[in-house]
């Protein structure tokens, strides 16, 4: 689109209130009527998508898969396991 | 935080940031159940390490380029288990036990990229095994023909 003055993902980022306050003003102002269009359509595709999804049941899906990423506990690594045995029985130099 | 506010929290995150992400992962693997999907697991990832992420920038950038990555990961994961699939009917030499429908030019790209690459022994023998199974195919329809000439006969004796 040749009248574009903002990308798509500066809309969105608008859209999704991620803009500092200067940029937002400067979109207000200086948004083309393609500009607009585009916005008015992402507007109502979030909207719509919004109407569809259950947030409620994909904030718990989401909860659930938290679960699954939590990390395990530590383990040494396995070469210090092996090396931890011979630096120990190693007898110490003299200092120089 | 309480759990419940927690929750408040995630739910305000999910219903600003969502829906573009939604966008982005749909753009990449082309399919809106697996971009929901991609969407969950971006949020969980965000959330399982927050700490992490908050020197890295506005949340919605984060968010954007972890649904990316993970998208492109699914993608990538996606064309191995296809590519492993595809090689193991080569050798298993049922390809043309099921017709392979080439659904989108994404199928139509990977599988020239996939003939390409191939070495031209492995073509040659891919083409041969094609050449022999329509020749059993021709000889199981020529031994099926005598069989029921033989019934028709019975019956007419």
């Amino acid at each position: 689109m040749a009248d574009r003055a903002f990308t798509d993902l500066e809309l969105e980022r608008f859209l999704a209130e991620d803009l500092p306050a200067a940029r937002r003003a400067e979109i207000e102002a200086k948004a083309t009527t393609a500009d607009r269009t585009r916005l008015d359509e992402l507007r109502s595709e979030n909207q719509a998508f919004l109407a569809q999804v259950d947030v409620a049941a994909e904030v718990r899906a989401i909860g659930r898969r938290m679960e699954k990423l939590a990390p395990e506990p530590r383990k040494l690594a396995t070469w210090w396991r092996w090396c931890s045995p011979v630096v120990r029985s190693r007898p110490r130099l003299p200092p120089c | 935080m309480s759990a419940v506010g927690e929750g408040d929290a995630v739910a305000e995150l999910y219903k600003r940031h969502a829906p573009a992400l939604h966008r982005r992962c749909a753009s990449i693997v082309g399919n809106r159940d697996e971009a929901g999907d991609l969407v969950q697991e971006t949020f969980a990832r965000y959330l399982a390490s927050k700490d992490r992420w908050d020197n890295h920038g506005s949340a919605f950038a984060v968010l954007y380029r972890i649904a990316t990555n993970a998208s492109i990961d699914r993608l990538r994961r996606r064309k191995t288990a296809s590519e492993d699939e595809l090689d193991a009917e080569v050798h298993r030499g049922d390809l043309g036990s099921e017709p392979r429908r080439i659904d989108n030019l994404h199928d139509l790209a990977f599988l020239t990229r996939g003939l390409s690459r191939r070495s031209s022994p492995s073509r040659c023998s891919t083409t041969s095994m094609a050449t022999r199974r329509r020749e059993s195919r021709r000889r199981s329809t020529c031994r099926a023909a005598p069989s029921v000439r033989s019934s028709t006969g019975s019956r007419s004796t």
